[in-house]
């Protein structure tokens, strides 16, 4: 008999924060975010074992609404939490002064892996990177990346990044949409347009959550836009 | 055990066995996409010590702001009884000051001292609430005579209420013969004390500590 498949969870919330479960049911959530005049997503109200941080804004960083005692993993050190082994990769935010792109601030890559699955959440990454940088992240299976081009990376850029962490999965994050409604911010469509393996989620009736294992990953890079909880 | 004032609310407290709590870490800097109006950029030191614990007493940004805290570390926001690293943790729903929505008065017990950290505590507490709370051995309190938090009447009957061996005022702390007339206030030029359960004093003392991280006396936060 076929031994029963670990399978792993992930759930987007909008922004930069999805709810990461693992099959013995360790609760992680990526950049939870504050909500205001522009971010119309719902905060998560989630319990949760580990929270991870990449930047400090408070679009990636507000942690008030989460409910439990989350472990706080914001790197770059590396840690283990709960058996779960965590790696940081220390990089720059971006931000536009004068409607040119500025790197002021830190942002950290978090890597880690639940059962199995290789998962790279890039923050509010606000830059190209290194040959170095790429070896290490390392093997990627689930690529999290930021498309917005005014306050992280822009579409050719986020291609260019693809392209050289070759992940088996990537889903988008961090892009205009009905829920947020920032100026000159790239939308998912915009992002998906032209591309191969595209599975766009209904805005209304779409999954928000997907469930996964080493086993059923895609042999190419497949891309998935979520509906955000809402 | 001792405890740190960093300055607005938040502390570093380290317990005998160093398991270290630090309390609602103000946010040091504006960084934030839409900052409200009357927001006050006032910059100031970050705190940048590592600590086990954090507790959060509400999600405004003087009092939420854990993005500097190196490490890796435990968040507690007290929606539920807890024990972390041996220390006893504890919540308590209460009014912010103004209707601006709700605290989490947190409780928690380092070395069999009761602390009491207020947040941003808006009205004095009910008997239910009180009787919740039990005995509070260091009370840290608001001490801004105004709305937001509490005005000196209804800190009064705070301070009566919880009837601590130790107050540590806090948040914007206003300086005047509310609290110099007293005769039981002192103003120490140290940002770390140290206190031990059979050291308390027997007659109730208000400490006024140097507040590590910020410039001459505390300033507005918010």
């Amino acid at each position: 008999m076929k031994e029963k498949q670990s399978n792993m969870k992930i759930k987007s919330y909008g922004m930069s924060c999805f709810l990461i479960t693992s099959d013995d049911g360790t609760r992680i959530i990526t950049d939870p975010f504050i909500a205001d005049l522009n971010i119309l997503y719902s905060e998560i109200k989630e319990k949760a074992d580990i929270v991870t941080i990449s930047c400090g804004h408070y679009s990636h960083c507000f942690v008030c609404t989460i409910k439990g005692e989350p472990y706080i993993y914001k790197g770059p050190e590396p840690a283990e939490i709960k058996g779960i082994k965590f790696r940081g990769i220390a990089t720059r935010h971006l931000e536009m002064k004068e409607n040119k792109p500025v790197n002021p601030g830190q942002n950290v890559i978090i890597c880690f892996e639940v059962d199995g699955i290789k998962i790279c959440h890039l923050g509010a990454l606000g830059h190209g990177l290194s040959e170095e940088q790429i070896e290490q992240i390392g093997e990627v299976d689930m690529l999290l990346i930021p498309i917005n081009g005014r306050s992280t990376i822009p579409l050719d850029i986020a291609d260019k990044v693809i392209t050289q962490i070759k992940p088996r999965i990537t889903f988008p994050m961090n892009y205009k949409s009905e829920r947020c409604t920032f100026t000159g911010w790239a939308s998912a469509e915009e992002f998906t347009k032209g591309k191969k393996n595209v599975t766009l989620m209904d805005p209304i009736i779409g999954s928000s959550e997907m469930e996964f294992s080493p086993e059923t990953l895609p042999e190419e890079n497949s891309i998935i836009v979520l509906k955000p909880v809402y | 055990m001792k405890i740190k004032w960093f300055g607005a609310s938040s502390f570093l407290i380290t317990s005998d066995n160093g398991t270290r709590i630090i309390t609602d870490p103000y946010q040091h800097n504006v960084i934030i996409e839409n900052p409200p109006p009357d927001f006050k950029d006032d910059q100031r030191p970050a705190i940048d010590e590592p600590a086990d614990i954090v507790t959060l007493s509400h999600g405004h940004f003087d009092h939420s702001y854990i993005y500097t805290i190196p490490g890796v570390f435990q968040l507690y926001q007290g929606t539920a009884p807890a024990e972390i690293k041996g220390i006893k943790l504890n919540g308590l729903e209460a009014a912010h000051g103004d209707n601006r929505g709700n605290v989490m008065v947190i409780l928690m017990e380092v070395d069999g001292i009761r602390i009491c950290h207020l947040g941003d505590l808006g009205r004095p507490f009910t008997r239910r609430q009180l009787a919740q709370i039990g005995r509070v051995d260091i009370l840290m309190t608001p001490w801004d005579n105004n709305n937001i938090t509490m005005t000196f009447d209804k800190l009064s009957e705070v301070l009566t209420q919880l009837n601590a061996k130790i107050v540590l005022p806090i948040h914007h702390v206003l300086v005047d013969e509310f609290i110099t007339s007293r005769s039981n206030f002192k103003k120490v030029d140290v940002s770390e004390m140290e206190f031990h359960q059979n050291t308390l004093p027997p007659t109730p003392e208000i400490i006024l500590m140097k507040p590590l991280l910020f410039q001459g006396e505390p300033m507005p936060v918010s």
